[in-house]
C-alpha cells in the first residue's frame, strides 16, 4: 500500500471555523447533558464567547495569504475581510436572537416540525426557555466562514449546505405564528434544495470542462481547454444560479419576502445580513478568481440580472403593506446594487462590495432589531398601519427607525449613501454606465416605501390600537446601538473602513 | 459499440425510465419503489464505469437508507395504499421548470461532448478513493462528519426525555 | 488651522450642534429650547460674518494663472480617501452673501419662532428643524467638492418636509409630497451629473475642474444638461416650477421665508458655481435655451400673479418671476448678467422674505389670505400696510430699492449680449418687470386701500415687539442693498470676472 501523504494544514488559518465547529458541538452536548432551565445562559454565553474567539483568530490572521487544507481553503484579504464582516454581524444578530425579556422565554420554540397547532406544539409554545437555536447558529456562521474562504467548488458546497441546513430549521423556529414559520422553512428548504441541486449540476459540468473544481485550475482552464466552452458557460450559469439564489436575486428571489416574513425576526435579521455576505463573498471569489476570463461573455448577463434585481426589488416594495415584507423586497433591491459593484470586475468594485456588504449588515440588522421591538398581545406588529403615529407615544425610537429607514433610501450622512456611491462609482470606472443609471433610478423609486413608513410613523394620527414598543432588554439594545452607530459611523467616516476593504482586495489565487 | 456502451445505454434508459414513473405514478408505495429502480440503475452506471465503491455506497445508501425511510415515513404518516388522485395534479409550472432543465442539460451535454471519447484514466476502487479524500477533500470531508455528528446527538437529544425532568423545577429566573 | 478654517468648520457646526440640542431638550423646556436654538443661529450668523476677508483672492491672485475660483478661506481634507471624496469648504465674493443671508433669515426665524409657534406647536422641533434646514444651505453655499456639494444639498430636503407636512395649512400633506417628488427628481439628476462630471474628469474639486476644465466637448453638453435641470427644479426654472406655489403657501411663515429667501438659491447659486464653471462649454452651448425659458418663466409668474386672489400664492408666483430674473442673468454668461443675478438672488431673499413675514402677519390677524376679504388694510394697521407697501414696491423693482439691480441688469446683460435673440429676451423681461409693477400695484390696491372689509376690521391694529425685530433688519437690508449695490458687487466683482473669463475662454 502506498503511503499515504497527508496534505499540510495550516491550524492558525482554520482556526475561526475550528472554534466555530467545536463550539457549535459543545452546543450540541449541552443541550443533551445541561437541565433545560440552565442552558440558557450557558449557550448565549458560549455562542458569544465562540464568535468572539473566532473574531480575534480571524483577526490574527490579517495579512496572510495562503492555501491550506489540500488547496481547499484560501485565506486571503477577502476571506478574513469577511469572515470579520460575518463575525461582526453574526455577534449582534447573536444578541437580537439571545433576548429574552420581549417575550417569555425567547421567541423561539424547540421543536420545529411538530405539526402547527397540535397538542405537543401547543404545549412548546408557551414552555419557555427553547436554547436549540443557538448551536444551529453557531453552525451557520461557522458554515458561512467556510463558504466565503472555500477554494474549489466541492469545499465551497459543501460549505453552502452547513449554512443552508441550519438556516432552514432556525426559520421554522418562531414560537409566534408557527405556521407562518413552518411554511416559511419548507419554503425555503424546497428551493434551497432545488438551487443546491443547480449548484451541484454546475460543479458538474465545470468538472468536465476543466477536469478540475479548485479555481486556479479552472482559472487556467478557461484559457484554453479541448472541451466544449458550452460546458463552461452552462457550468457557470449553473453555479450563479444557486449563488444568486442565497444572494435573493431576481428571478430567483420568490423565496425571500414569505421567509423574511415567516422566519422568526431575528433569525430574519441574521440571514439578511450575514447570508448576504456569505453568498456575495463566494460569487466574489467564484467571479473573480475562476471565471475572470471570461467576465466579457457573462457580465451582461448578470448585468441584466442585477437591474432585473433592483426593478423588482423597488417596484414591489412600493406595494407592501407589511414592514418584513417590505423589507424583504428591500433586501432584493440592495442584492441589485451589490451585483453592480460586483460586476466592475476590478479592486475597486471588490472593495466597494465588501464596504457595501458590511454597511447594509448592520443597517438591516438594526432595523430587523427595531421591527422586534413594536408589539401588541399577539407579539410582533408588522403591518404598515399599525405603526402609524409611533413616532408621537415613542420619539427616540421612531427617530432610530427613521434614521435607518434614511440609510436604506440612500440619504447623504448614512452609510447607504457612502456604500451605494462606492459601488456605483467603482462600476462608472469601469465604465458600466447602464447599471449605474439603472442602479440611481431604482435607489430613487425605492426611497418612496422607506419614506411611507416615515410619513406614517409621524404624520398619521395614532389609532386606538396601535402597539406598543417594549423597552428593549440589555442585548437587545446593545444590538440596536451597534447597528445605528455603524451606520451614523459609516456615513460620516467611511475612510478607515474603506481602507481596510481596498487594503483586503486581493484574492489569491 | 462495445459492451460497456450498451450497458450504459440501457442502464440509462432505466434510470430516465424509472424516474419518469417515479413522478407520473398515482401510487404513493410504487413511487418510491421506482425510485429503488432509478437509483439501481444509477447505481449500474457507476459499476459498469469501474467506480465500485461508488456504486455500493450508492446501494447501500440511497437504495438501502433512504427509500427505506422515505417508504417508512409513509407507513407512518399513515398514507393511502391505493392511487392517491391528488398525486396526480396537473403541475404545469413544475413540469416546464424540470423537463426544461432537464432537457436542456441534456442537450447541453449532448452539444459539448458529441461523439468525443474521454480516457477514463483510473479505476475507482476505495483505494484510491480514500487517498483522495484524505488528501485533497480532508477538510470537507472533516466538516461533513462532524455535521453529521451533531445532527446524530441532535436527533438523541431530540428523541430522549428532558434532562433533569424527575426533579422539581425551580421558578423560572432571569426568563422574564 | 488657520482662523478662517476654524470659522468655516464652525459656521456648519454650529447650528448642527444647536439643532441636536434642541431635540434633545425634554419638551417640558420648549421655550429654553427655542432659546437655545435663536442662540446657535445668532452665534452662527456672526460667525459666518466673520469670514468676510477684504480685498482680492490674497496670495492666490499671484503667480502666472491664478485658478478661477479663488476662496479666502479654504479647507480641503480627505473624507473619504477610498472614494477620493473630499471635505472641501471655501468661501468668496459669490457665495458670502448668501452665507451671511442664510445666517439671517435663519436667526430671523428662530426669533420668530419664539415668539410665535404655528399649530401644532413643538416650537423646539420646529426650531431643531431649522437649524437643520441651516446646515444644509450652507453647506451647499461653502461646498467646493461636487460630492460634498450634493450630499449637503440632498440634507435641506426632508427636514423642509418635515417643517411643511407638520406645520403647513391646510393641505400641507399634498404640498410637502409634491415638493419632496420634485426635489427627489432633482436630485437623481443632479447626482448622474455629479457622477458623469466625477467619473470623466477623475476628480470633484470644482476649483480645479473650474480651473482646468478637463472635459471634452460631449462630457461637457451631457453633463450641464444633467446639472442644471437637477438645479432647476430647485431654483426654480418654469415649467418645473410647479411644486412651489404649493409648498410657499401651506408652509409655514417661518418655512416659506427659508424656502424663499434662501432654498430657491441653492438652485441659481449651483448653477453659476457647479453647471457653468464645470462645464462652460455645455453652459454656452443650453443658454439661449435656459434664457428662453426664464423668460418665459418672467411673463408666465407675472401674468399667474395679476390673476392671483389668494395672498401667500400671489407672493409664491412672484418668486417663479423673480428667479426669471436671476436664470436669465445667469444664461447671458456676461460679468453684467452673472452680477445681475447674484444681487438678485441677494435681493429677492431680503425681499421675498419679508413678504412672506408680512403675508404671514396678515392671515395670522385676518386668517384669511384670500384678496378679495382683505381690503383697507391702512385704516385697520397702518404700520402693517406701510411695511407691506415698502416690500411690495421693493419687490418690484423701484430704483433705490434692493429689487432694481438685479431686474435692470438682468436686462441689461441680455441687451449687451447682443444679437437678435437675446435682445429680443430682452425686451421682453422688460415688459415682464413692468408686469410685475402692475401686480404689485394691485395688490396694494386690493390689500391696503379701500374701506376696511369686515376682517380686516375686526383684526388688531398694534405690531408686536418681534414682528419689528424680525422686519427690521430685512427693511435696513433692502434699503442698504438698494442704496449701495456695491455692498453685493463689490465683493463679487473679481470672482464673476474671473469666471467669465473661464466661459469665454
Amino acid at each position: 500500500m502506498s503511503d499515504l501523504q497527508l496534505p499540510h494544514i495550516n491550524y492558525a488559518a482554520l482556526a475561526p471555523m475550528l472554534i466555530l465547529f467545536g463550539a457549535a458541538c459543545a452546543g450540541i452536548l449541552i443541550e443533551a447533558f445541561v437541565p433545560r432551565e440552565r442552558r440558557y445562559p450557558v449557550q448565549l454565553g458560549l455562542s458569544l464567547a465562540g464568535v468572539v474567539a473566532a473574531g480575534v483568530a480571524v483577526i490574527t490572521q490579517a495579512g496572510t495569504r495562503t492555501i491550506t487544507a489540500g488547496g481547499a481553503i484560501a485565506v486571503d484579504g477577502p476571506t478574513v475581510f469577511l469572515q470579520g464582516a460575518i463575525l461582526a454581524l453574526g455577534l449582534v444578530a447573536l444578541l437580537f436572537v439571545g433576548e429574552r425579556s420581549l417575550e417569555a422565554g425567547g421567541p423561539f420554540v424547540a421543536q420545529a416540525a411538530l405539526i402547527a397547532g397540535s397538542e405537543p406544539d401547543r404545549r412548546q409554545v408557551v414552555r419557555p426557555g427553547a436554547t436549540e437555536v443557538y448551536p444551529l447558529m453557531l453552525f451557520a456562521i461557522g458554515g458561512m466562514e467556510l463558504f466565503v474562504a472555500a477554494n474549489d467548488l466541492l469545499t465551497m458546497f459543501v460549505a453552502l449546505e452547513v449554512f443552508s441546513l441550519p438556516l432552514y430549521l432556525m426559520c421554522a423556529l418562531a414560537r409566534r405564528r408557527r405556521l407562518l414559520s413552518q411554511e416559511a422553512a419548507l419554503k425555503y428548504f424546497l428551493l434551497g434544495s432545488y438551487s443546491s441541486g443547480f449548484f451541484l449540476f454546475g460543479i458538474a459540468l465545470i468538472y468536465g470542462f476543466a477536469g478540475r473544481v479548485d479555481f486556479a485550475g479552472i482559472h487556467a482552464a478557461a484559457l484554453g481547454s479541448d472541451r466544449s466552452n458550452a460546458l463552461l458557460y452552462g457550468g457557470l450559469a449553473l453555479l450563479s444560479i444557486g449563488l444568486l439564489f442565497k444572494a435573493a436575486a431576481a428571478p430567483f428571489h420568490v423565496w425571500t419576502p414569505d421567509v423574511y416574513q415567516g422566519a422568526p425576526t431575528p433569525v430574519t435579521g441574521f440571514m439578511a445580513a450575514c447570508t448576504k455576505v456569505a453568498a456575495f463573498g463566494a460569487l466574489l471569489r467564484v467571479l473573480y478568481v475562476a471565471f475572470d476570463r471570461v467576465s466579457w461573455d457573462y457580465r451582461p448577463v448578470l448585468g441584466v440580472v442585477a437591474i432585473l434585481t433592483m426593478l423588482v426589488g423597488a417596484v414591489f416594495a412600493v406595494t407592501q403593506t407589511d414592514l418584513k415584507r417590505l423589507l424583504a423586497y428591500s433586501s432584493i433591491a440592495n442584492a441589485g446594487y451589490l451585483l453592480v459593484g460586483v460586476l466592475a470586475m476590478s479592486k475597486d468594485g471588490l472593495s466597494s462590495s465588501m464596504f457595501y456588504l458590511v454597511a447594509y449588515g448592520f443597517t438591516v440588522l438594526a432595523a430587523f432589531g427595531t421591527l422586534t421591538l413594536v408589539r401588541d398581545a399577539d407579539g410582533e406588529a408588522n403591518h404598515l398601519s399599525r405603526w402609524a403615529g409611533l413616532g408621537r407615544r415613542s420619539p427616540v425610537f421612531a427617530a432610530a427607525f427613521t434614521f435607518l429607514l434614511l440609510a436604506f433610501a440612500g440619504i447623504p450622512l448614512t452609510s447607504g449613501f457612502t456604500s451605494k456611491f462606492a459601488v456605483f462609482a467603482a462600476a462608472l470606472d469601469d465604465g458600466q454606465t447602464w447599471l449605474v443609471v439603472a442602479g440611481v433610478i431604482t435607489s430613487m423609486v425605492l426611497a418612496f416605501p422607506y419614506l411611507r413608513v416615515v410619513v406614517m410613523m409621524w404624520l398619521s394620527e395614532p389609532a386606538e390600537s396601535t402597539p406598543t414598543v417594549s423597552i428593549p432588554g440589555v442585548l437587545t439594545s446593545t444590538g440596536l446601538a451597534i447597528g445605528v452607530a455603524a451606520t451614523l459611523v459609516l456615513g460620516l467616516v467611511p475612510a478607515p473602513l474603506l481602507d481596510l476593504s481596498t487594503k483586503a482586495a486581493e484574492f489569491v489565487r | 459499440m462495445t459492451v460497456s456502451d450498451v450497458l450504459l445505454l440501457g442502464l440509462g434508459a432505466v434510470a430516465v425510465g424509472a424516474a419518469l414513473l417515479v413522478v407520473t405514478t398515482r401510487h404513493l408505495v410504487r413511487a418510491g419503489l421506482y425510485l429503488v429502480v432509478a437509483l439501481g440503475a444509477v447505481a449500474g452506471i457507476y459499476l459498469v464505469l469501474a467506480a465500485e465503491l461508488v456504486a455500493w455506497v450508492q446501494v447501500l445508501i440511497y437504495v438501502g437508507a433512504v427509500v427505506v425511510l422515505l417508504l417508512f415515513a409513509v407507513m407512518l404518516t399513515r398514507a393511502p395504499i391505493g392511487p392517491s388522485e391528488d398525486l396526480d395534479r396537473p403541475g404545469w409550472p413544475a413540469l416546464l421548470v424540470g423537463g426544461g432543465s432537464g432537457l436542456g442539460l441534456a442537450a447541453l451535454l449532448v452539444d459539448a461532448y458529441r461523439w468525443s471519447t474521454v480516457d477514463r484514466d483510473q479505476v475507482g476502487d476505495a483505494q484510491r478513493l480514500g487517498t483522495e479524500i484524505f488528501r485533497s477533500w480532508v477538510l470537507p470531508f472533516e466538516v461533513l462528519s462532524v455535521l453529521l455528528l451533531a445532527a446524530l446527538v441532535g436527533a438523541i437529544v431530540v428523541s430522549r426525555p428532558e434532562v433533569g425532568r424527575a426533579r422539581p423545577r425551580p421558578p423560572d429566573r432571569g426568563e422574564r | 488651522m488657520s482662523a478662517g478654517q476654524v470659522a468655516l468648520v464652525a459656521t456648519l457646526a454650529v447650528p448642527a450642534v444647536g439643532a441636536s440640542v434642541v431635540a434633545a431638550l425634554p419638551s417640558r423646556a420648549d421655550r429654553a429650547a427655542r432659546l437655545v436654538g435663536t442662540v446657535a443661529a445668532a452665534v452662527t450668523l456672526v460667525v459666518s460674518a466673520a469670514l468676510y476677508r477684504p480685498g482680492d483672492g490674497g496670495w492666490f491672485s499671484f503667480g502666472p494663472n491664478p485658478p478661477a475660483i479663488r476662496p479666502w478661506h479654504d479647507l480641503d481634507v480627505s473624507w473619504a480617501s477610498g472614494l477620493d471624496l473630499r471635505f472641501h469648504l471655501g468661501v468668496d465674493g459669490i457665495s458670502y452673501p448668501l452665507v451671511v443671508l442664510t445666517a439671517l433669515l435663519t436667526l430671523l426665524c428662530c426669533g420668530y419662532t419664539l415668539w410665535h409657534v404655528p399649530d401644532p406647536g413643538r416650537g423646539r422641533l420646529l426650531t431643531a428643524l431649522l437649524l437643520a434646514i441651516e446646515v444644509g444651505i450652507l453647506g451647499t453655499f461653502l461646498a467646493l467638492d461636487l460630492v460634498l456639494f450634493f450630499v449637503f444639498f440632498e440634507v435641506v430636503l426632508l427636514p423642509m418636509y418635515a417643517v411643511i407636512a407638520v406645520w403647513g395649512g391646510p393641505d400641507r400633506r399634498h404640498a410637502a409630497r409634491k415638493f419632496v417628488l420634485y426635489t427627489l427628481l432633482g436630485s437623481v439628476l443632479l447626482l448622474v451629473g455629479v457622477f458623469t462630471v466625477v467619473s470623466a474628469a477623475g476628480t470633484g474639486d470644482i476649483v480645479a475642474l473650474t480651473a482646468a476644465n478637463p472635459l471634452s466637448r460631449g462630457t461637457q453638453l451631457a453633463a450641464f444638461t444633467l446639472l442644471a435641470l437637477g438645479l432647476a427644479v430647485k431654483a426654480p426654472l418654469w415649467p418645473l416650477h410647479t411644486w412651489l406655489p404649493d409648498a410657499h403657501t401651506e408652509a409655514p411663515t417661518v418655512g416659506s421665508v427659508i424656502l424663499a429667501g434662501v432654498l430657491l438659491k441653492m438652485g441659481t447659486y449651483g448653477l453659476i458655481r457647479v453647471a457653468v464653471g464645470v462645464a462652460p462649454e455645455g453652459a454656452r452651448w443650453a443658454a439661449p435655451v435656459v434664457g428662453s425659458l426664464a423668460v418665459a418663466a418672467i411673463i408666465v409668474g407675472s401674468l399667474v400673479c395679476l390673476a392671483q386672489r389668494e395672498l401667500k400664492r400671489l407672493i409664491a408666483y412672484s418668486s417663479v418671476g423673480h428667479m426669471g430674473f436671476v436664470m436669465l442673468g445667469i444664461a447671458t454668461l456676461t460679468a453684467t448678467g452673472l452680477q445681475a443675478a447674484l444681487i438678485g438672488n441677494v435681493a429677492h431673499g431680503i425681499i421675498t422674505g419679508l413678504l412672506f413675514f408680512l403675508a404671514g402677519a396678515v392671515k395670522d390677524r385676518a386668517h384669511t389670505g384670500l384678496l378679495d376679504d382683505l381690503g383697507g388694510l391702512r385704516e385697520r394697521a397702518p404700520g402693517l400696510a406701510g411695511v407691506l407697501g415698502f416690500a411690495a414696491i421693493a419687490s418690484l423693482g423701484l430704483p433705490g430699492l434692493a429689487g432694481f439691480w438685479g431686474e435692470a441688469f438682468a436686462v441689461v446683460g441680455s441687451l449687451r449680449r447682443g444679437g437678435p435673440l437675446w435682445s429680443t429676451l430682452a425686451a421682453i423681461a422688460a415688459l415682464g418687470g413692468a408686469l410685475t409693477a402692475a401686480y404689485f400695484l394691485r395688490l396694494l390696491r386690493r390689500v391696503s386701500h379701500g374701506p376696511a372689509s369686515p376682517v380686516v376690521a375686526a383684526m388688531p391694529a398694534g405690531l408686536a415687539r418681534p414682528e419689528l425685530a424680525s422686519w427690521g433688519p430685512l427693511v435696513l437690508l433692502a434699503l442698504a442693498v438698494g442704496l449701495v449695490p456695491a455692498l453685493v458687487l463689490g465683493m463679487a466683482h473679481d470672482p464673476v470676472q474671473a469666471l467669465t473669463e473661464v466661459v469665454n475662454r
